[in-house]
């Protein structure tokens, strides 16, 4: 049974269609990724998700239970940060602990996490940097143990190292059994940690595959500089794209099969010669750009 | 609900302090001086008795008469300045408690744990309740201490019905600024929305009565329900008046935790 499925879910803001029906399912265990452009409606679906905001239409099941109908129960075991985590600047970081370990009434790891992220709770939430604020954040959301963890572009303002320990502490709830509902603007983040990726734009879902389907999507690019010249016409076949280069230089970006451009090349002497397939942020832009 | 509860007592701890403290000092400046007043009474009774009569309606001030420390109070007091300061306290209880929570984004945080909106809303009116019994109590009852200490005569059951009127005209008001609360995202919206609808309600009590001909405009304001003269010069409860409040806390305080717990945050 998936942990989390939407079903046909739409919300409309006055004529705006900010989610226009969307329809998947994440299992559990899945690191899902979720991306899209800024507007796509990434933040709206998860704001659906966490019953801050009411759909328009359609449904969204969390362990099989009605996300909106069983929301207070089904919190126990959902845990949520935003890469915009807002708090209560007068409260300090143990009172913001102490309040929400009362709310969650449930199994707490917050010295752990404390101790981990090296995060000093005595001070006030007004007084922390954006990265302290965020590890607090991280602390609130971890702490009970969630079987399902919502996060909204969670390294947001965060440096490299914490970055990281974010990443350590996915990987380990994941190895727990938890469950990762992901969304980023940081597509080599999205590559290094997610599992299976959604693409959302304009308020659709435009592709929902695996990170190991997406490589499959292969796209390469090509350098070659020949001796002496070469004929530009030969190259232009329907899965090449001229990138900008000197004008001594063959620079292409080809799509999938790669052969008769290598075939191509060999008619020619080659002085070099570069071929690697393109970061996986070309293929998610171009879904992006569709 | 009980960490709602307990959380608003320490995050407000102050300003219910400072509020009471600022009512208790009120109480403390009028019954000090009050035996230097009702020694001038008749010098003051004829003085007041030059101002225009439309003036003393419009401060519903209906007999000039200082011989009691209860209709001195009533006039300079209860009759202004502590609705006031009963009206700006709830109302800011009540744009914090949901409105300000929205506003400041916390409210997010808030509700990603195992807490419904109606326990939210329940436990900050609960909060709002309390505070409104500790004023009452503080900046009402503190009188008889005072009084006696300043060797004053005073009737407590007057000082009782004026704490029971308060009480009633407070929890509407707080409950018509949890409505208007649950509908906001922003605390200063509902301080707007809360202090023009009640500068509309003054003015409307006010214009009742100056004009006979528009005299039934005073059955849609507060100020004219909540008679802190008759309570204190009298002793009368107006049970009219209590019944008013009453409906208005309650279909308030039913229509605000509906509309806070289907809106979007």
């Amino acid at each position: 049974m998936p942990v989390l499925e939407f079903h046909n879910l739409a919300k409309h803001f006055g004529q705006t269609k900010a989610i226009d029906g969307i329809t998947y399912s994440v299992e559990k265990g899945e690191v899902f990724g979720f991306l899209g452009p800024n507007g796509a409606g990434k933040t709206t679906t998860i704001r659906c998700l966490m019953d801050f905001i009411r759909p328009s239409s359609g449904s969204i099941s969390l362990f099989g239970r009605d996300s909106h109908q069983d929301a207070v129960d089904l919190k126990h075991q959902v845990g949520y940060l935003s890469g915009y985590v807002r708090m209560n600047d007068k409260w300090t970081g143990r009172e913001h602990i102490r309040f929400y370990k009362k709310l969650n009434g449930r199994q707490d790891s917050s010295d752990e996490l404390i101790k981990r992220l090296d995060f000093d709770p005595t001070k006030h939430a007004g007084q922390l940097s954006s990265g302290n604020k965020q590890k607090l954040g991280i602390i609130l959301a971890f702490m009970h143990n969630p079987d399902l963890l919502v996060l909204d572009e969670p390294t947001t303002g965060l440096d490299p190292l914490l970055q990281n320990d974010v990443y350590e502490l996915i990987n380990e709830r994941v190895k727990n059994g938890a469950t990762i509902f992901f969304s980023s603007h940081n597509l080599p983040e999205v590559e290094k940690i997610c599992t299976r990726v959604g693409i959302i734009r304009q308020g659709k879902m435009v592709a929902v595959q695996s990170i190991d389907e997406l490589k499959v999507k292969k796209v390469y690019h090509v350098h070659a500089h020949t001796v002496g010249g070469f004929d530009r016409a030969k190259f232009n076949q329907s899965n090449v794209t001229w990138l900008e280069a000197p004008a001594n230089e063959i620079s292409l970006e080809v799509r999938g099969d790669v052969t008769e451009i290598v075939k191509t090349l060999s008619s020619y002497q080659l002085s070099d010669l570069l071929i690697e397939r393109a970061p996986l942020d070309k293929i998610f832009l171009e879904y992006y750009e569709q | 609900m009980g960490a709602i509860i307990a959380r608003m007592f320490k995050d407000r701890r102050i300003s219910l302090l400072v509020y009471c403290l600022s009512g208790v000092a009120f109480l403390e400046m009028y019954v000090a001086i009050y035996p230097s007043i009702a020694a001038q009474s008749a010098n003051f009774t004829e003085l007041l008795k030059n101002y225009p009569q439309e003036f003393m309606k419009a401060f519903g001030i209906e007999k000039l008469d200082m011989s009691t420390l209860e209709n001195y109070i009533a006039m300079e007091h209860f009759s202004l300045i502590w609705p006031l300061m009963l009206v700006i306290f709830m109302i800011a209880i009540a744009g914090s408690a949901l409105a300000g929570e929205v506003e400041r984004g916390t409210i997010e945080l808030l509700l990603s744990r195992p807490l419904s909106r109606l326990k939210m809303f329940i436990g900050r009116y609960v909060y709002g309740l309390i505070a409104l019994v500790v004023f009452i109590l503080t900046t009402v009852f503190t009188v008889i201490p005072l009084a006696s200490m300043h060797h004053v005569a005073y009737h407590a059951d007057r000082f009782g019905i004026v704490a029971i009127m308060g009480m009633f005209f407070g929890l509407a008001i707080f409950s018509l600024a949890m409505l208007v609360s649950a509908f906001s995202s922003e605390k200063g919206r509902v301080s707007m929305v809360m202090g023009g609808l009640l500068v509309l309600m003054y003015v409307l009590n006010l214009v009742a009565a100056l004009k006979e001909n528009l005299s039934d405009l005073k059955y849609f304001s507060f100020f004219h329900y909540f008679d802190a003269q008759s309570a204190l010069t009298k002793g009368e409860l107006n049970m009219t008046s209590i019944w008013v409040f009453v409906v208005v806390i309650i279909v308030s305080t039913i229509v605000g935790a509906v509309v806070w717990t289907k809106r979007d945050v």
